[in-house]
């Protein structure tokens, strides 16, 4: 209708199964701040500012329930998702073996969104590594065979919570450069939310 | 994201102060002669033998605060006596003497409370209870001491003959009691639905209200864990779904409350030194009054919660109608209604208020008429218009957020009362005219998105005896959109024919043809493909019969616009947008209505003058962005 409709830069989602971490992740990517969050019902909205090269973005965040009750209402969220975000718990294998589920999402996406595995709760296996029920080598070749990025993250410790923001923020960047030059050719505003950039995507931790 | 904060201390807050300022709030009533109260409900239902009903009047503070702690202690060590089953006649008759001695000074009321009190009192003495004289005057607030009481009997949990409750309480306490030592009888093993189910409560419980002490304490938790499971168990239908650990909370509160003491910080309660007894007892109670709260509402939970979208979308036709500036304010700013009232749906807005508010909130929900689910709709329109001129200043930034968590620290009772009394003026206009109000927001609303499609889809569903207006009303829209909306309509219809048997099939095998028509005619190229493709996907998933589908799609592969009777033309001017993306259309259509059918567009548009120019520029952005999506 107006510029109104594109007012975040990015549309970030989380995805994963109940209790694997989405709420505390969003809460220490936001505030800074590790808490108990009560369970997410519907979806949670947020924001963060990323500081670009040349200027900041505004990025919206939508934390998703991950009950499977709430399934119908993740792909709703989906729509004009940018990046998502697909959470499993390595102390959890269930949590794991479920993923596919929110794999199949993707089809609401965005085509050219760019997704990042995480498996979260590292710190519970720093104390005890027995806690660990997905190794380090299954998220990678999980996030391979899905061509993902992949992290292990601890939203208690702050493990790789920068990393991953930055990832986030520099594939947002590289695929809105892109579309910048399509845009200006164009003769059109900036717009977001439509990636045109399919490039291969790879691995890293 | 964290929630509203919930009020740490107290389940009644301000309460006893509240009532010493002689405020006629009607819900606030004798906090000091709540002890002997509840003791006297009690002791009706206990046993039939009459007895007079002592009101002392005494203004002192003084005394009030004195016998404040006293009551509490004396109060639990009374009420386990009271309850325990081996109560007898001479142990009761020995507390009424005790309780006539004992010096209960009483708050100074209002005549109005005082009035209202009374009837209460009156209600709940009757042998058999006046249960729509009971809900009239519980409607405005139930005085803390007859809660517990009243909503066991407004919820249908206590007979209302009064003879009768005594036992009728003995036994359904038994029959949970036994249920659940049955179903955690370790040598069964359990279905993979049983323990998905137990999973899920499990890793709920230890989170809900994550700032409540009272609620970390693992007894407490063990036993809602039980009230959960046992409902999931014996509603398969929709099992324990998030949300439903919030709805258990009030009643915890109230019947912990009436055990304790009204006055009693729950906050501060060591849960382990409850008696056993009297816990399992309460654990019983809370089971049963959720299980008559969810009778209600069970489509809330079931598959896709069909329950909670038709009341967003309810919601969603009620703003338009009643503060149409705010709901074409959200539409512009691209909210979804979904984004912020599932929540309120989910979890009947417990989580939006403080406790003692949602108690008070929930007092009004068990004396309406209907199921909670037509006045919580209401209620929320209420709710949501309130924050109509803060919502409007919120620039887009803070918006969504300001809307995912509306502030009501700082409300009152004062404050409900006023949502509550809109959402009854607008309930007694609105509510009747229901169907019309449907037939409405068909032609209103344009489905723009997914959900305003499974919303209609859920009227659909509704109004299965109406198939034929609905069905036909469908296919009159689907002629005056553009192109890529009339494929949102086909999704629809999908929608429905998935979610609707019978009729609806019928019907739409007998319009087949037209819809086919009236879409190849607009936008041959990309609905003859588009067409196929649901044709495909309906005969593998057996909607029609085989030679249906193959007759249709010959149809289809057939076609020629020439040869068909033209009597629109309205595809002449849209030919440009064709090759939009289908998935950019769903986002970017909303209020697009491009066809001859000015009425129609002004139906949807607010400014009528500016019809035509909001018309030009949407189709001048959407063709840009078109050129944007082919590169």
């Amino acid at each position: 209708m107006n510029e109104e409709e594109e007012k975040y830069d990015l549309k970030i989602i989380l995805l994963g199964s109940s209790k694997v971490g989405k709420t505390t992740l969003v809460n220490r990517l936001t505030q800074g701040t590790f808490e108990n969050p009560e369970q997410t019902t519907g979806a949670t909205f947020s924001k963060k500012k990323y500081q670009g090269e040349l200027q900041e973005y505004t990025f919206s965040i939508w934390d998703t329930a991950g009950e499977e009750r709430f399934d119908s209402l993740s792909s709703f969220y989906c729509r004009n998702s940018g990046c998502e975000l697909i959470l499993y718990d390595i102390t959890d294998r269930n949590s794991f073996t479920n993923l596919d589920r929110f794999f199949d999402k993707l089809q609401y996406t965005n085509e050219d969104s760019f997704v990042i595995l995480i498996g979260t709760k590292l710190d519970l296996i720093e104390e005890t590594s027995k806690l660990r029920k997905v190794t380090l080598e299954e998220g990678k070749k999980k996030a391979n065979d899905k061509n993902s990025y992949f992290f292990e993250i601890s939203s208690k410790t702050g493990h790789n919570i920068q990393e991953l923001w930055e990832t986030v923020g520099d594939l947002f960047e590289k695929n809105s450069q892109k579309n910048e030059i399509k845009h200006r050719q164009d003769n059109n505003h900036f717009q977001i939310n439509s990636f045109t950039n399919n490039q291969k995507k790879k691995n890293c931790c | 994201m964290s929630n509203l904060p919930q009020q740490k201390k107290g389940i009644f807050p301000g309460v006893i102060h509240q009532t010493t300022t002689y405020k006629p709030v009607l819900f606030h009533s004798t906090i000091q002669n709540e002890s002997k109260e509840t003791k006297e409900i009690k002791e009706n239902l206990e046993e039939k033998n009459t007895k007079e009903n002592t009101k002392e009047k005494n203004t002192k503070e003084n005394t009030k605060e004195n016998t404040k702690e006293k009551n509490t202690k004396e109060n639990l060590k009374e009420n386990s006596k009271e309850i325990s089953k081996e109560n007898s006649k001479t142990n009761q008759k020995k507390e009424q003497k005790e309780e006539k001695q004992k010096k209960i000074s009483q708050v100074p009321i209002t005549k109005t409370e005082a009035k209202r009190f009374h009837k209460f009192e009156t209600l709940l003495e009757q042998d058999i209870c006046d249960i729509e004289q009971l809900k009239k005057l519980s409607w405005s607030g139930i005085p803390n001491v007859f809660r517990p009481t009243v909503w066991r009997l407004l919820l249908g949990y206590l007979p209302i003959n009064k003879s009768r409750r005594t036992i009728s309480l003995e036994f359904k306490r038994k029959e949970y009691k036994e249920a659940v030592e049955r179903l955690f009888n370790k040598s069964i093993r359990k279905t993979d639905f049983e323990s998905k189910n137990l999973h899920q409560i499990k890793i709920d419980l230890p989170r809900t209200q994550p700032n409540s002490d009272l609620l970390r304490q693992k007894i407490l938790q063990k036993m809602l864990k039980r009230i959960l499971y046992l409902w999931a168990i014996r509603h398969p239908a929709s099992g324990y779904v998030q949300g439903m650990n919030d709805l258990t909370l009030p009643f915890l509160y109230v019947f912990l409350n009436e055990l304790l003491g009204q006055d009693t910080d729950l906050e501060s309660v060591d849960a382990e030194k409850i008696d056993k007894d009297e816990l399992a007892n309460i654990e019983a109670d809370i089971y049963w009054c959720l299980t008559k709260l969810l009778d209600g509402i069970q489509d809330n939970y079931t598959f896709a919660n069909p329950g909670i979208q038709r009341m967003v979308f309810k919601m969603q036709g009620l703003v338009h109608k009643i503060d149409s500036k705010l709901h074409d304010f959200l539409r512009n700013k691209k909210i979804e209604f979904l984004h912020f009232a599932f929540r309120w749906m989910n979890c009947l807005l417990v989580r939006e208020f403080s406790q003692s508010l949602i108690i008070r909130l929930w007092d009004t929900y068990f004396s309406e008429q209907e199921s909670v689910a037509v006045f919580h709709v209401y209620v929320c329109v209420a709710f949501l218009t309130n924050f109509s001129k803060d919502i409007m200043s919120k620039d887009e930034n803070e918006l969504l957020i300001f809307l995912q968590h509306i502030p009501t620290k700082d409300w009152n009772e004062e404050n409900l009362k006023i949502i509550l009394a809109q959402a009854f003026l607008w309930k007694s206009l609105y509510e009747n005219a229901q169907s019309h109000l449907k037939i409405i927001e068909l032609e209103d609303l344009a489905p723009n998105d997914d959900a305003a499609i499974a919303n209609l889809s859920v009227i659909a569903n509704e109004n299965k005896a109406s198939f034929r207006e609905i069905g036909n009303l469908l296919i009159e829209q689907i002629k005056k959109v553009e192109p890529n909306l009339q494929r949102n309509f086909l999704h629809l219809i999908d929608r429905i024919l998935r979610d609707v048997d019978g009729d609806y099939v019928k019907f739409f095998e007998s319009k087949i043809d037209l819809i086919i028509t009236i879409l190849l005619k607009s936008d041959k190229e990309n609905s003859q493909r588009f067409m196929m493709d649901y044709l495909l996907k309906w005969d593998e998933d057996g909607l029609f019969p085989h030679e249906f589908i193959s007759k249709k799609m010959n149809f289809i592969s057939d076609f020629d616009i020439e040869n068909e009777n033209l009597n629109q033309n309205q595809n002449q001017n849209q030919n440009q947008n064709q090759n939009q993306n289908q998935n950019q259309n769903q986002n970017q259509n909303q209020n697009q209505n491009q066809n001859q059918n000015q009425n129609q567009n002004q139906n949807q548009n607010q400014n009528q003058n500016q019809n035509q120019n909001q018309n030009q520029n949407q189709k001048s952005k959407s063709k840009s962005k078109s050129k944007f999506s082919l590169q």
